[in-house]
């Protein structure tokens, strides 16, 4: 189980690929549902219903398209008429029963007054609906009391009645109907181009020139044929009427009654009255245009679309709303430590010893010892149930034990118990992590917006103390909810994240904590996440007062003053724990600022705890309690103090440093603390005689050219190590002096305190 | 095996050195575990490959032992063992090894068979941990000694020789990760792996660079001996190995009595390394097979994908969701990308000088040598005789430790069934055990892409030598010819004229065989029988495009260029749209995987796509932090509005480079701003270049998935429409044509007054 990689178990998740059958389904079903939807709010008809000529219009389908006559001729004749408009060549004869049907009203005694006609209709060849195609072609005339209607397919047109319109002068009966019938038909065979053809007395003057071209085209672009193209006559109508009457022929003398009603209506007497006007009818006004009904059914179409995606979206979101919420660490993010330490038990009766907890565990607190869990570092955990959450068969619980102090106290929301107003954030409130610190900041400052009273005669909202993780992520939340907002830092930005060793990497992957704002990177060194934070500050134009040192913290009617003052940043951001420090820079400028709430995340290691030693004179400037740069050591002898996490990296650090020797001193007697790559990593070089630990020892003097340290074991004693700087690396504790000033009561402690 | 033998061993198979201080009732059980085989001449008694759990030792006869040596070609007699003498010691080498080389029979011969097991237990149970120490040190100085043989250094090398090195030779075994020695330790000794794998590398910006494998039969270490120099590389373990170690003295004492050897050894290995180096395909992907050459060696069956043709409808992941009754996908479409030589595809229709890229998902890949089985508490996952890996659920507690143990993810933890056990259990890759027509993730492809494989039989680069294997992939069904035809089928049907009702009805046949593909597809009991014998997926899609191919001619026929206004007009338009965009969706489907897997880097699911140019901005910004002036103007300049163009990635996909290309021509147009600087100053431009290139491929990878991925939809819902329209239509034309109904009464006809 050397070198042992902290991993994390992953887990089963549902891809697209697995959820897109569904989506697609459910988009398909939406597909139908929508074409549905669409059919019925479109009112389409389910199947035909074409245009018909006017006298035609009320009668049924079935009288013509019988069922007797065959059935895919019923279904199929009209399907084509419908799709020619106009009566063309191309379109193929009605099918023989349907021209059988008009026999069926209009008797059997329209044969046509021309032989030639006749015997092709013998043959079939023409019928009724070659030249009447009551669904695409036919045209006529209607006259009526009170005006004529020329009608053509499925539409008419209304024309006021002429002065010499026989149904107001009584000539012509109201309802008198006159079919016109075009030219296209009669192109087929005849070429109404030709004077000498026999149809040339049918041929409007106008049109015979139109024909004559349109054939003069038609030669030219097929050669021999010289018929015209039956399209350009299609909207010509014939001149002559007399295809079923000789003009000599008195209507009704055949018995127009017995012919039935139908040809009793038309009949009459006034039939070649009625031609005259019908012939002067079609030759004044326009062909009417077939209603030709073609539509394009787009509608339903649309809706299928419509109703795929709509669906298809909507799964496919609440797929990825799933999946997101799936993907999210189900812990609860915790916003305040817990009251008591808190350590894990292990019981080694049922505990696997499978590694869950050991790898949850962000601090290395536990580890397998003869195949079960112990807790080897007691002194690390920080009471975050991680690994409580992951053992398999709980064998692991993690229990309150003793309180914790030394920390003030704060309510659930953050805000100070002592001080209403004031609220903490960050490592102040004694919850680890830079994590942690950015959504408590978040959510100090929601808790601000819901709290603050709508008028305040404050002129600012919230002042944040520190610009660390908990300070930026407050100060960003702020201006996203609209509140103004200063931060006052008594350094630079993030100057506890540049303290930090040179790439350090500033990551944490099995600490599954759902985070909140943007300041997170997924995983990043030190110098990324200080430029991310850099850039952050500069683009939201965060009002960060950098150089400004809190002294004082007063509450006043209802709102807080602030007291800093100027400090030169640069050299405090060397020396980050100059705070009541001797050699503090003449007091320079103070500011005043006022807000309605304070934040203060001014964090744990502002003050880094602090050694009693007897300093030569001329040798402070040799304790230092950060590290900024390991490079500015190169070839020194250094003496590190303290073996916790950020000891052990700067030792490392320095390490690295060609010629620099470096010089453990830890009071402890071996390694019990820290990150177990840092101690393999520390152990290594040890072992390489790169680094020297000496154990139970802690300085006790320290000269310009040594450190002294003093023995703690048994076998104590004082020994002299060669140094040209002690970096004292032994934790830190809350400023409590500013604490105690803004009226923070000081729990009390049972140690006795730094 | 322990069936009484009717007579006890030959005395002489417990002459053997390591074998005479075991007692009597050892020899007994040791007999009643064992056998005896009598062998004719010219019989194997194991080949490279068998399991490797037994000792042999040659009563009578005589067998050689033959291998191929490191750095050769054919194989050579190691050495000839005749009665008394012991084989196959390497399997005291590795709780899973495999034997490496072949011993056949030169006589006739008897041979005791000695299960290993039964041998350690017998021999630790007679005299204590102190004979098996004895026992077993005999065993691998016999196994070192013909591991020895087969090296390039020692051949020729006199015995003498060989027993000084063996004498001296400690032997090591270390761990995947571990460090055999770091960069800048004292060089004290000279290694020769044993078994398993090891790569030296160095530290490239705190990544490992591979700088070369080292695998069975290597030396390595030796070069800094003689002038006791630091070690110059780091060398770690690719996975469990086992070195043998000599002392800086005794090799170096050996390397001048025999100094020509020595550099033939080296010359070996530098051209081994050259070799390698001109396997690596341009490096136009970052996974290569060479990255993670120990997952290679270790696979027993390993998943890919064929990139090039995997059109990414996900089929399998579904399919192996569906195969299995918790609904969980064992296989997760994502993980890297090899490029391989593909020694069938050279000049066949996958092209690309014979190299095919292929996606390894996370799919368990039934190791060799599985971490998992080892790392789990319970004993919960076992491997059955044919090496599959399988895990007991009734015994997973849901730890997660083979999760974490496994390299490659290729275990997921997901939430149990039944409450009242632990709550979550781990599931992989069970190679479909119990389901008919084997891996339903194969079975389910419809392109054929994805395939099991065994690396080291199918990969060009992992081959033995002069062992011929069949291609990387299986032989594809090609789907244009029965296409083409079926299209020119319809279009001669269309030409026919068929009257309309035989058309309409043909037409409905063929709508119903259309709509069957999707649930036929999706439909596993059914048709699982037949999905082992052929590749009925592909079959399945092959004959959806014949079919939809020759329906559009009997569709054409049907409709002859009508749109009536009614439920018929708007099936032709349902119909229409679906035949189109099936038409795009088979185009779309035979091109873009291919310009999909250009620019991949490696392969991540669609849904994770979104985020991806967040996450490269992420590292460029944190790229850039620290870099030069001119650096940043050159980002600023030329990589700013290169990462931002909206017409970046259909620019990248129309020029036709792979990711490698692109970068050149980037940093060419760089080279051509700076003039052809080179230096310090322009440090780090690279990372930037391979970055900003990266964020437009996964930009264009995003509009091709989308692509891929959202044809379907229209497709899907025109289809859809088109069945329910179809009923409609259906109805319409067997109730007859309607009489004029009041909506055509109300309506009239369409009147307007002219003066």
């Amino acid at each position: 189980m050397s070198e042992r990689a902290r991993a994390k178990a992953p887990k089963a998740i549902r891809t697209t690929d697995v959820e897109r059958p569904r989506t697609l389904a459910l988009s398909a079903l939406g597909a139908a549902a929508g074409v549905s939807i669409a059919i019925a709010a479109d009112g389409t008809p389910l199947a035909t219903e074409r245009p018909i000529a006017r006298p035609h219009a009320k009668v049924a389908c079935a009288s013509c398209h019988t069922e007797g006559a065959g059935a895919a001729a019923v279904s199929t004749a009209p399907a084509l008429a419908a799709s020619t408009p106009a009566l063309g060549a191309s379109a193929p004869a009605p099918a023989a029963h349907v021209a059988a049907a008009c026999k069926t009203c209009h008797g059997t005694s329209h044969a046509s007054t021309r032989p030639a006609h006749r015997s092709l209709a013998a043959k079939g060849e023409l019928t009724c609906a070659t030249c009447h195609a009551q669904h695409a072609g036919a045209q006529g005339v209607t006259f009526e009391a009170d005006r004529v209607v020329r009608w053509g397919v499925g539409s008419e047109i209304a024309l006021a009645p002429s002065r010499r319109s026989g149904v107001t002068q009584g000539a012509i009966a109201s309802g008198t109907t006159v079919p016109l019938v075009s030219l296209a038909p009669c192109a087929k065979c005849h070429d109404p181009s030709r004077a000498a053809d026999p149809i040339a007395a049918c041929v409007p003057a106008g049109a015979r020139a139109l024909a004559a071209a349109a054939a003069a085209s038609a030669g030219a672009g097929s050669g021999g044929e010289r018929r015209p193209d039956a399209r350009e006559l299609r909207e010509v109508p014939s001149q002559c009427f007399d295809e079923h009457a000789k003009l000599g022929d008195r209507p009704g003398a055949s018995g127009g009654a017995a012919r039935g009603p139908v040809c009793a209506s038309q009949h009459t007497d006034a039939r070649f009255v009625a031609w005259d006007a019908a012939r002067e009818i079609a030759a004044t006004t326009a062909w009417v245009a077939p209603a030709t009904n073609a539509k394009i059914p787009w509608t339903p179409a649309a809706g299928a679309l419509a109703g795929g995606l709509v669906l298809g979206a909507a799964a496919t979101a609440v797929d990825r709303r799933r999946r997101r919420a799936g993907a999210e660490p189900k812990a609860k993010t915790p916003a305040v430590p817990a009251a008591r330490k808190r350590l894990p038990t292990v019981d080694p009766t049922t505990c696997l010893g499978c590694y869950a907890c050991v790898d949850a565990c962000p601090f290395d607190v536990l580890t397998i010892d003869r195949y079960v869990a112990v807790v080897a570092r007691p002194e690390e955990c920080c009471g975050v149930v991680l690994c409580e959450q992951v053992c398999p068969n709980g064998s692991l619980r993690v229990e309150d034990g003793e309180p914790i102090v030394d920390r003030p106290a704060t309510d659930d929301e953050l805000e100070s118990r002592d001080v209403p107003g004031l609220f903490l954030a960050g490592d102040l409130t004694g919850l680890p992590l830079i994590k942690n610190a950015i959504n408590q900041g978040v959510r100090v400052i929601d808790r601000i917006a819901a709290t603050l009273p709508r008028r305040s005669a404050e002129p600012l909202d919230v002042l944040v103390i520190g610009a660390g993780p908990a300070g930026l992520s407050a100060a960003l939340r702020a201006k996203e909810k609209g509140l103004s907002c200063v931060v006052v830092e008594q350094a630079t930005v993030a100057a506890s994240i540049k303290s930090f060793p040179r790439d350090k990497i500033v990551h944490d992957p099995p600490l599954d904590l759902p985070i909140e704002g943007e300041l997170w990177l997924r995983q990043a060194t030190k110098e990324e996440l200080l430029a991310q934070w850099t850039r952050i500050v500069r683009a939201r134009a965060l009002d960060v007062r950098e150089g400004h040192r809190v002294v004082d913290l007063a509450k006043r009617d209802g709102g807080f003053v602030v007291t800093a003052e100027e400090t030169d940043a640069r050299a405090d951001a060397a020396g980050v724990g100059s705070r009541g420090d001797d050699r503090a820079p003449a007091p320079a400028r103070k500011v005043e600022l006022r807000a309605a709430r304070v934040v203060l995340a001014i964090g744990r290691r502002g003050t880094p705890r602090r050694l009693e030693l007897d300093v030569e004179p001329g040798a402070e400037d040799r304790v230092l309690y950060a590290l900024a740069d390991a490079r500015s050591f190169e070839g020194k002898r250094v003496v590190v103090v303290g073996l916790g996490d950020s000891a052990m990296e700067a030792a490392l650090a320095l390490a690295r440093q060609p010629g620099t020797s470096v010089t453990i001193s830890y009071r402890g007697t071996r390694f019990a603390r820290g990150k177990a790559k840092n101690i393999a990593e520390l152990e290594g070089l040890v072992a390489k005689r790169r680094i020297k630990v000496l154990f139970e020892t802690v300085p006790v003097a320290i000269s310009r050219t040594a450190v002294t340290l003093g023995g703690t074991g048994p076998h104590g004693g004082r020994r002299s190590v060669g140094a040209d700087a002690m970096l004292v690396l032994v934790g830190g504790v809350p400023a409590w002096d500013l604490l105690t000033r803004a009226g923070i009561r000081r729990p009390q402690r049972q140690d006795g305190g730094p | 095996m322990s069936a009484a033998h009717p007579s006890p061993w030959p005395e002489v198979v417990w002459d053997a050195p390591m074998l005479r201080a075991l007692d009597a009732r050892a020899r007994t059980e040791i007999e009643a575990a064992g056998r005896v085989r009598r062998l004719r001449a010219g019989e194997v008694l194991f080949a490279p490959g068998d399991p490797a759990d037994a000792l042999h030792v040659v009563a009578s006869g005589a067998v050689t032992l033959s291998g191929v040596r490191r750095g050769e070609v054919e194989a050579a007699i190691i050495r000839r063992a005749r009665e008394g003498d012991v084989l196959g010691e390497e399997a005291t080498v590795a709780a899973f090894s495999t034997r490496q080389l072949e011993a056949r029979c030169e006589a006739d011969a008897i041979v005791a068979e000695l299960p290993l097991v039964v041998l350690k237990r017998a021999a630790t149970r007679a005299g204590g941990a102190e004979l098996m120490a004895k026992v077993e040190r005999a065993l691998r100085r016999a196994a070192a000694l013909d591991l020895l043989r087969t090296t390039s250094f020692t051949r020729g090398l006199p015995e003498a020789d060989l027993e000084v090195l063996l004498d001296a030779a400690r032997h090591l075994h270390v761990a995947r990760g571990e460090h055999v020695y770091r960069a800048g330790d004292v060089a004290a000794e000279a290694f020769f792996v044993a078994d398993g794998l090891v790569q030296a590398q160095s530290d490239d910006e705190g990544k490992p660079r591979v700088e070369a494998y080292l695998g069975r039969g290597d030396l390595f270490g030796d070069e800094e001996l003689a002038e006791r120099e630091s070690r110059a590389v780091a060398v770690v373990a690719g996975g469990p190995t086992w070195l043998v170690a000599v002392p800086r003295d005794v090799f170096v004492l050996v390397a001048r009595r025999n100094a020509g050897r020595l550099d033939a050894a080296r010359r070996l290995r530098s051209e081994s390394a050259a070799a390698l180096e001109r396997l690596r395909p341009g490096g136009q992907t970052t996974a290569h097979v060479f990255r993670d050459l120990y997952r290679m060696r270790i696979a027993r069956s390993l998943l890919v994908i064929d990139q090039d043709s995997c059109i990414r409808c996900g089929h399998c992941a579904w399919s192996c969701a569906d195969a299995h009754e918790d609904g969980v996908s064992r296989l997760v479409r994502r993980g890297d990308k090899i490029v391989v030589r593909d020694g069938a595809s050279a000049d066949g229709p996958s092209g690309g000088g014979g190299t095919a890229p292929l996606l390894v998902p996370n799919s368990c890949q039934h190791c060799k040598n599985p971490s998992c089985m080892i790392d789990c508490p319970t004993g919960a996952i076992g491997r059955d005789a044919r090496g599959e890996v399988f895990i007991r659920e009734d015994l997973c507690t849901g730890c997660g430790s083979c999760a974490k143990a496994c390299p490659w993810e290729n275990i997921q933890m997901a939430p149990r069934r039944d409450e009242a056990a632990y709550p979550a259990v781990a599931v992989k890759c069970d190679l479909c055990k119990g389901v008919d027509g084997g891996p339903a993730c194969v079975a389910s492809c419809p392109t054929q892409a994805i395939t099991r494989i065994d690396p080291s039989a199918a990969l060009v680069e992992l081959r033995v030598p002069g062992k011929s294997a069949p291609p990387v992939l299986p032989e594809r069904v090609a789907a244009w010819p029965l296409t083409l035809g079926a299209g020119l089928a319809g279009i001669g049907i269309a030409a026919l004229r068929l009257d309309r009702w035989s058309s309409g009805v043909l037409a409905g046949a063929l709508v119903l065989l259309l709509v069957g593909y999707a649930l036929g597809k999706r439909a596993r009991r059914p048709l699982a029988k037949l999905r082992g014998r052929a590749p009925l997926s592909r079959w399945l899609y092959v004959g959806h495009l014949a079919v939809g191919a020759f329906a559009c001619g009997v569709f054409a026929s049907h409709v002859a260029g009508r749109v009536p206004p009614n439920a018929a007009g708007a099936l032709t338009l349902a119909i229409a749209l679906a035949a189109i965009t099936g038409a795009i969706g088979a185009a779309i489907n035979a091109f873009a995987p291919r310009a999909l897997s250009r620019i991949e880097r490696k392969s991540v699911l669609p849904e994770e796509l979104a985020a991806r140019p967040k996450e490269i901005d992420e590292r460029l910004f944190a790229a850039l932090s620290g870099k030069s002036e001119l650096v940043k103007t050159l980002f600023v300049k030329a990589l700013g509005p290169y990462r931002r163009s909206a017409l970046g990635p259909a620019a990248l996909l129309l020029s036709r480079r792979t990711l490698r290309e692109e970068e050149r021509a980037v940093r060419a147009r760089l080279d051509a701003l700076t003039g052809g600087k080179k230096g310090d100053a322009l440090a780090g431009l690279d990372e930037l270049v391979r970055l900003v290139v990266e964020h437009r491929a996964v930009r264009a990878q995003r509009v091709v998935t989308a692509t891929l991925r959202g044809w379907l939809v229209p497709h899907l819902a025109a289809t859809a429409a088109a069945i329910v329209l179809t009923v409609l239509h259906v109805v319409a034309v067997t109730t007859g044509p309607p009489a004029i109904g009041p909506s055509a009464a109300a309506r009239g006809p369409r009147t307007e007054v002219r003066p």
